[in-house]
């Protein structure tokens, strides 16, 4: 009969996007930016470094990836983002920055990161900074937001800035802070293989509450033992993530990145906010 | 290193050249591109045919100042038709007075290049590099447009001349785009051929007097085992770094030529160790394009970073089998490089070989190419 027919395919239409639809329900994890105990702000001028000295800030942006909760039985589970124009369904962008004051990004922030998971209990959060291997290498101005703004890929190297920290004290204007991968093998089309140093550290929260915590990312805790007052010479001014550059060394340290053959220690970047 | 490669040629236009269709000319979508006959057939992208409305717009895109923020710079800043596309100095700059750490790349047949940098194997399209000069904030801030995209677009959406031009060339969605903008460039840049030179008249039989003697003297010295050019300027455009429809096997196009030995094991000075920079391989440190020497007496300085003033201080180098840096930070012998390519071995020159070599080199200035009217500036 038509309306049992019709009904049918109601039902299909909605079952139909290859999913089990019933079992997903979207979730949100929240972001703060921080410096030190202060939060991050455009504007702000903060003490950082050894010396200390003061600091503003002028980009603060990152991307994360392979974003999972962790259920009771200590299983990740995959988060399929939302998209829109801070993600795409497997990459979100994290903007700190508001375009304003000393912030030469854009007006919009995200900190919130929302997705879709199965129904479970979840007890701990896990994801990856920097955009997947295969993404990083296409083309941005055909990608889709926001993987094709142009600050945030890094023009001649191939690939994006998975961390743009954009920052400048007294003596240091342009004090840049930008994580992407080096070291990377090409092949005879051009097309970028592999990398030796892909710089994705992954963060893992085992006790975090989705609904009620807040993931904090320090930004100063990349500068607790950089002199925010000199640069080596004949280095990019801050961190361009040249595995020649001593400025990188406390700076990946803070990441959890392995650097210049030392292992990477625990990374103090980003924690459960207490 | 670099895997060998059995490539498939692009559709009809390599199985012409295959069967051996002798036409110079082969229309592709409406656009005829005029390639010399001793030339083979470049690889136009199929996501971005020739279109006369094309080359139109990137000609105007080239030489349009509102393509750098502050108004003040062009593609046609830098890349001046009369110099081969070149500047003159030594290393660049950029629209806010940053100084590149290299020279201008001359586009003596771009579309013919394997890859666009002078050590980047990663940008190997025209389309990928025309974005990069107006985005890129490393080394050097350039045209400046980093994170305003808007800005840029706004300015071409309210231009008259761009309304009309873009969607000519552009037909479906929406015409002005960067990616359009950077398929419009390259579009332009494509037609940059440069194969009208003395001695290209002279290898196509039409003028056995377009080479002098001296000069034909300087060509046998530059093929020569002695010499040993061609091992990395070879080909029909005078560089290893080629690409075209009927290549099917890649070939290194990164070279060190010992002209720097910083600390005597192999390091070039540090805000440019060339292919080093991007595999972090410490045998690629000073691993550079070697660039065609079409229009070479025309693009002085020389090397990478414009530190050979003149031909002649080129010969002086590749004669020693290198550069001695003699003081500062970037001391060095350059000789004695153990990445050095081993055919920079140098060589002896008699003052009249030296001369011979040089009036060669100069046999490869196509003047049509730097005064013909369809490459050079409509603002002007």
């Amino acid at each position: 009969m038509r309306l049992s027919y019709f009904a049918i395919l109601a039902l299909l239409v909605v079952g139909c996007d290859g999913t089990e639809n019933s079992d997903l329900t979207t979730v949100t994890v929240d972001f703060a930016a921080v410096v030190g105990d202060a939060p991050f702000e455009c504007g702000g001028v903060y003490p950082l470094g050894t010396p200390e000295a003061d600091v503003t800030f002028g980009d603060f942006r990152l991307y994360i990836h392979n974003l999972e909760h962790i259920d009771s039985a200590g299983k990740s589970v995959p988060v399929t983002l939302t998209k829109g124009d801070f993600q795409t369904d497997e990459v979100a962008m994290l903007d700190f920055e508001n375009g304003t004051e000393e912030c030469a990004g854009n007006g919009p922030t995200h900190t919130r990161i929302e997705g879709k998971v199965p129904m479970g209990t979840y007890e701990g959060l896990s994801f990856s900074l920097g955009v997947p291997f295969t993404q990083n290498h296409g083309n941005p101005a055909t990608a889709p937001s926001p993987l094709n703004l142009t600050e945030m890929s890094w023009a001649w190297k191939n690939g994006y800035k998975f961390l743009r920290v954009d920052a400048g004290s007294s003596d240091l204007a342009g004090i840049r802070i930008h994580l992407g991968s080096t070291a990377c093998e090409v092949d005879g089309r051009g097309l970028t293989t592999a990398c030796d140093n892909p710089n994705r550290p992954k963060v893992v929260l085992s006790d975090f509450d989705i609904a009620a915590d807040v993931v904090e990312v320090n930004v100063g805790a990349l500068f607790v033992d950089t002199d925010p007052m000199k640069n080596t010479k004949d280095t990019a001014v801050g961190c361009m993530s040249d595995p020649d550059d001593p400025d990188c060394a406390p700076i990946f340290a803070a990441l959890g990145l392995p650097f210049d053959g030392v292992d990477a220690p625990p990374q103090t970047f980003i924690r459960k906010a207490p | 290193m670099m895997a060998a490669r059995l490539r498939l040629p692009l559709a009809l236009f390599g199985l012409c050249a295959l069967t051996g269709c002798d036409d110079a000319t082969t229309p592709k979508a409406g656009y005829s591109l005029t390639v010399p006959e001793n030339f083979p057939e470049p690889r136009i992208p199929e996501d971005n045919p020739l279109s006369a409305a094309k080359v139109e717009l990137g000609r105007r895109l080239f030489y349009d100042v509102r393509l750098s923020l502050n108004e003040s710079q062009s593609c046609g800043t830098c890349h001046k038709q009369d110099q081969a596309f070149t500047d003159g100095i030594s290393v660049a700059e950029g629209s806010t007075g940053e100084i590149h750490p290299r020279s201008t790349m001359s586009l003596s047949n771009p579309p013919y290049e394997k890859s666009l940098l002078w050590a980047n194997p990663t940008v190997t399209t025209l389309e990928e590099q025309a974005l990069l000069p107006i985005f890129g904030e490393e080394p050097i801030v350039e045209l400046g447009f980093a994170g305003e995209e808007e800005t840029l677009l706004e300015r071409l959406r309210t231009d008259p001349e761009y309304k009309r031009l873009f969607p000519e060339a552009f037909e479906t969605g929406d015409p002005i785009t960067l990616e359009n903008l950077a398929k419009a460039i390259a579009s332009f840049e494509r037609t940059m051929i440069s194969g009208n030179s003395p001695y290209d008249k002279y290898i196509r039989g039409e003028d056995p007097d377009a080479l002098s003697p001296s000069a034909q003297r300087g060509m046998d010295l530059f093929f020569s085992e002695k010499v040993e050019c061609f091992h990395c300027h070879g080909s029909f455009n005078f560089s290893a770094s080629v690409d075209h429809q009927l290549l099917a096997l890649e070939e290194p196009q990164f070279e060190n030529n010992g002209l720097y030995n910083v600390g005597g094991r192999g390091a070039y000075p540090a805000n440019n160790q060339g292919l080093y920079e991007i595999t972090g391989r410490e045998t690629d440190q000073g691993k550079f394009k070697p660039p065609s020497l079409r229009n070479i007496a025309v693009t002085a300085p020389y090397m990478h970073d414009g530190s050979l003033d003149t031909l002649d201080d080129v010969i002086d180098h590749y004669a020693a089998g290198g550069t001695i840096t003699a003081q500062g930070k970037n001391a060095g012998d350059g000789r004695t490089n153990p990445n050095k390519n081993a055919f920079v071995s140098g060589f002896t020159l008699t003052d009249q070989e030296r001369a011979d070599l040089i009036a060669f080199l100069e046999s490869l200035t196509d003047e049509e190419f730097l005064t013909n009217p369809a490459l050079s500036d409509p603002f002007e």
